[in-house]
């Protein structure tokens, strides 16, 4: 192959006749309708196409039934178990063996432990998933307020939700909870969810805040106030929407942790009476045993742990059906 | 005959996915010549910039070559081992990329990235390699460099520049003071300027000892005085600071010029050149693209272009590859594709480009053809000025500022920065005005003043006589219902989480128009004016295609029946085909509906299909402003002339209508 010619300028393009001119074959349909809509494609939204990734993931399915099965013994407790706990404790039984009504055996007072594990499923779920209610809407109000006004107000906020970030939640919970000893049930169930709430919005918070200000910024907010809609009826029917993703998948996520300190309250004796059975309060019951009886305190920690890790893995597949990057 | 430099025939390239399989590339053929130029056009998913990928097995992700023959150089690329590819690649075969803000690294110097691509290559311009070399084999002269050049080095320039100011009155008495320092100031280029060339430029200042002198001085660089040189070869001024600065430090078209410094380093005999200024500035675009061409023609390097613009492609290259879809729809010689379309998809391509469009009118006004020639807005009655005297424009604006505070070093402390400065501009009922310049221009900021989205810092907006600064929240709720706007990214100006049918009903609910069985209808008849089937408003944005969505945005901007419309970029972001289609809904709407349109944008050439009248704005101020054909013909101040050069296909003589042909 010789060096190129430098000293041939190309100028005239009648001397550069290479290539033949080349013409596919007309087909017609080949050439379509500039830009026509294909009406065979059934309508779909952003929610629908995360629901239908959703119900592919293996993550999301194993996680359902788990949550479907807590959520049934959570309800229904007398479906999986013969009634009250306390009711049928033969001292007769302490640590029986396994029987036909007692898949787990008995415990130190000749109780049925798997009655205990099926009621404890209640206080925890129950305080769980308000307490993630708790969250979304304070963490969630105070986040978007910051985001959408911005200025002073969001500075402000912004420094609060800095300021309760710092505290220790168990901390804190302590000091709270050890003025209220000796309330009722229900009562309880309120206070620790208060507690839960008042120290875990900040996180909420921010993720609103972050997506409310890339939301902010998009050009369909700009049309919707130049067609005159008002500032709160753009952030209600236009931000928020756009915004609920990331705060779905935290709000998921954190339904865990807020069990998990749920149960560490009741274990430390601060949170729910011992009368609601809990999961926390039912390993600080057996945390004595843990040399002679070790299934004792398994039992209630694995029910713990398995709940656990059913709304974190939702929380996972939920992020993954959600991914903007994976959208569009 | 020789073999050409790069052939590709049949090439299959696939993208293997879960459900199925994507064909990106379905049979492409076509040749190069060493030292030839060769355009790919086509629109956004035809292929085009997957088979320049292929070439150079860059394909991303899954994507491979399944079929066909690339040969480059007599070489068969297609299942060539991974270390082929590496040798090509910089040395062979070079790329400039598509987007030249995200290629370059941001944490490393300019100079570095450039250094690097010389070192990949293995290149080393240090004479004293070279002389280790020639003792080696035992010759007595000093070899060329590998690319054939011994270059001026900064410490060569240094004392050659002495010696010149040593008989600099001997020079002066010979050729002149000028000449003397214009090759003092300009023609000695560290790193670019070569022995000979220097050798010949002493000669012209009349020393007898040209050749000893330059022996003497210009020994070959090393590796940052090459940097330099490269750079300065890409059209960077100051090139030996410039290396030393950060991306960040760049501005885009600098950017590109030192990607093509970097693709051009190892001297190629293949430049690849991927939408190299679709993301510039027009005239930036221009500037960067004839220096691309002179580079390459002067380098004997060939240039595969590739770009959605035919009239771009068409004055750039020589040959024209057109592919829709993953195929080659028809191939040639440039302007025999452009004067003489076989295939339909070309025909309507032809038909469509902007570009084209403009330049076809330019030539029709030459020799004196009437309207009948392709004008969107059907030809109207060219008025003297923008209002008609004593009739109220719709909208008129009177020494509109606006200045932005950009945040000082120290807290509290501000600068000043006039975005929009005095600008003046009416807009008459029926018409379309057109606001034009570059980016940062100010256009868009006078759009969000117009829109009342922003205040301005001072002066004066009426809307149908009445001033937006006085209006009462009632009354601005008002306008706001007579003035609609279009934005330019179709992707982000419809919410995607609403129905296409909530999207077009926004508007007639927020301004509590009708009841719902009204609203309804209402919504169907506008989908209907902007040509999308009824089944559309149970859809969500994203089952839209780019121009399917603008559609929406404009049927949402008219469900109030608007005074005015402001045409943000409207078009800027769609498809050629899907833009000429766009722009005739836009003008047909005009004539039915007596839409005014404010049209903001920076491509003359769809101005010139668009525009009744055209304002051109440069750094925040009108520069010139006049009827669309009388700007067009004659422009006045230099900056709107070198848009107007800056409009691709300018230089196309597409026959037919020219005089001579």
């Amino acid at each position: 192959m010789p060096e190129t010619d430098l000293t041939h300028p190309v100028t005239d393009v009648t001397d550069l006749a290479t290539q033949p001119h080349f013409v596919a074959d007309w087909d017609e349909s080949t050439v379509g309708e500039i830009d026509a809509l294909d009406e065979s494609v059934p309508p779909a939204s952003l929610w629908k196409e995360a629901g239908r990734k959703l119900i592919r993931r293996p993550t999301f399915i194993v996680a359902a039934l788990m949550i479907v099965v807590i959520l049934a013994v959570t309800i229904f407790p007398t479906w999986f178990s013969a009634g009250d706990p306390k009711a049928g404790c033969l001292l007769a039984n302490r640590f029986g063996p396994a029987t036909a009504g007692a898949p787990l055996g008995f415990d130190q007072q000749g109780c049925n432990v798997w009655t205990f594990i099926v009621y404890g499923a209640r206080p925890s779920v129950l305080v769980g998933v308000l307490a993630m209610l708790a969250v979304l809407l304070l963490g969630g109000t105070i986040g978007a307020l910051a985001g959408w006004y911005g200025h002073w107000l969001d500075a402000i906020l912004s420094r609060l939700g800095d300021i309760f970030y710092a505290i220790p939640t168990v901390l804190a919970a302590l000091v709270f909870l050890n003025s209220q000893k000796g309330k009722g049930g229900t009562t309880m169930v309120f206070l620790v969810v208060g507690v839960i709430a008042v120290f875990a919005w900040p996180q909420m918070a921010r993720i609103t805040r972050g997506a409310v200000l890339s939301v902010k910024s998009s050009d369909f907010i700009t049309a919707s106030r130049a067609l005159g809609v008002s500032n709160r009826k753009i952030l209600l029917r236009h931000v928020l929407p756009n915004a609920a993703a990331p705060m779905i998948v935290v709000a998921t996520t954190s339904l865990g942790t807020y069990i998990v300190l749920e149960a560490t309250l009741s274990f430390l004796g601060l949170g729910l009476p011992l009368s609601m059975h809990s999961w926390g309060s039912q390993v600080a019951s057996a945390q004595g045993l843990i040399r002679n009886h070790p299934d004792q305190l398994f039992y209630p920690s694995a029910a713990l742990a398995l709940t656990v890790l059913a709304f974190i893995m939702l929380g996972d597949a939920v992020r993954d059906a959600l991914d903007p990057k994976a959208a569009r | 005959m020789a073999e050409p430099l790069l052939q590709v025939s049949g090439v299959e390239v696939e993208f293997p996915a879960r459900r199925h399989t994507v064909h990106a590339v379905r049979g492409a053929s076509f040749t190069l010549e060493a030292g030839h130029s060769l355009a790919i056009v086509g629109e956004s998913g035809s292929g085009k910039s997957t088979t320049a990928h292929a070439i150079i097995d860059l394909l991303p992700g899954t994507g491979r070559v399944t079929g066909g023959s690339i040969r480059f150089d007599g070489q068969e690329l297609v299942g060539a081992p991974k270390k082929t590819f590496v040798a090509l690649r910089g040395a062979q075969i070079g790329l400039v990329p598509q987007d030249p803000m995200s290629n370059l690294n941001p944490v490393h110097r300019i100079g570095r990235q450039v250094r690097e691509s010389l070192k990949a290559n293995g290149i080393d311009p240090k004479r004293s390699t070279y002389k280790a070399l020639v003792s080696l084999l035992g010759e007595d002269d000093i070899p060329d460099t590998p690319d054939g050049r011994l270059y001026l080095s900064a410490h060569g320039r240094a004392g050659l520049v002495e010696e010149l100011r040593q008989r600099e009155t001997v020079i002066v008495a010979q050729t002149g003071r000028d000449a003397f320092e214009k090759a003092l100031d300009k023609e000695l280029v560290v790193g670019f300027t070569t022995r000979m060339e220097v050798q010949a430029l002493l000669h012209r200042l009349g020393l007898d000892d040209a050749a000893a002198v330059a022996e003497k001085y210009v020994t070959g660089t090393g590796l940052n005085d090459r940097v330099a040189g490269l750079l300065a070869e890409a059209g960077l001024p100051d090139a030996a600071r410039r290396a030393r600065q950060f991306p960040h430090e760049f501005s885009g078209g600098m950017r590109q010029r030192a990607l093509i410094a970097m693709a051009l380093a190892a001297r190629p005999r293949l430049l690849i050149a991927d939408e190299p200024t679709s993301a510039l500035d027009v005239t930036v675009q221009r500037q960067i693209l004839d220096h691309l061409g002179t580079l390459t023609r002067e380098l004997g390097t060939a240039l595969l272009f590739i770009t959605h613009d035919l009239g771009l492609a068409a004055e750039r290259a020589e040959q024209l590859v057109v592919m829709y879809k993953g195929r080659v729809v028809e191939s040639g010689p440039s302007l025999e594709l452009l004067t003489d379309p076989q295939h339909p998809y070309t025909q309507r391509l032809v038909r469509a480009a902007p570009s084209l469009a403009s330049r076809r009118i330019q030539e029709a006004k030459e020799v004196g053809a009437t309207a009948e020639v392709i004008s969107v807005t059907g030809g109207a009655a060219k008025a003297v000025s923008a209002v008609e005297p004593g009739v109220q424009p719709v909208l008129h604006t009177k020494d509109l500022t606006k200045v932005f505070r950009i945040r000082g070093a120290r807290p509290g402390s501000y600068t000043e920065f006039t975005a929009v400065d005095q600008v003046d501009i009416d807009v008459a009922r029926g018409t379309t005005a057109a606001l034009v310049g570059e980016s940062g221009s100010g256009k868009s900021t006078v759009a969000n003043m117009v829109l009342s989205l922003l205040t301005p810092t001072s002066g004066l907006i009426e809307f149908e006589g009445e001033d937006l600064s006085k209006l009462s929240p009632k009354e601005l709720f008002d306008f706001r219902r007579k003035v609609q706007v279009v934005f330019q990214d179709p992707y982000g100006s419809l919410d995607p989480m609403w129905s296409i049918f909530r999207i077009i009903e926004e508007p007639l609910r927020t301004h509590n128009v009708g009841d719902a069985r009204s609203r309804e209808a209402r919504v169907l008849e506008l989908l209907d004016r902007v040509a999308l089937p009824a089944s559309t408003m149970r859809r969500y944005p994203n089952e839209l295609s780019g121009g399917q969505r603008q559609r929406v945005a404009v049927a949402r901007a008219l469900a109030l029946n608007p005074s005015l419309v402001v045409l943000d970029e409207a078009v800027s972001a769609l498809d050629v085909l899907v833009q000429a289609q766009v722009l005739e809904l836009l003008g047909e709407l005009q004539r039915d509906m007596g839409l005014t349109y404010l049209f903001i944008t920076h491509d003359l050439a769809v101005v010139r299909q668009m525009a009744d009248w055209v304002y051109v704005m440069e750094k925040g101020k009108i520069v010139e402003q006049g009827p669309t054909d009388d700007l067009f013909d004659h422009p006045e101040t230099d900056y709107t002339k070198r848009l107007l050069d800056a409009i691709p296909g300018g230089s196309l003589n597409l026959g037919g209508w020219t005089k001579g042909a």
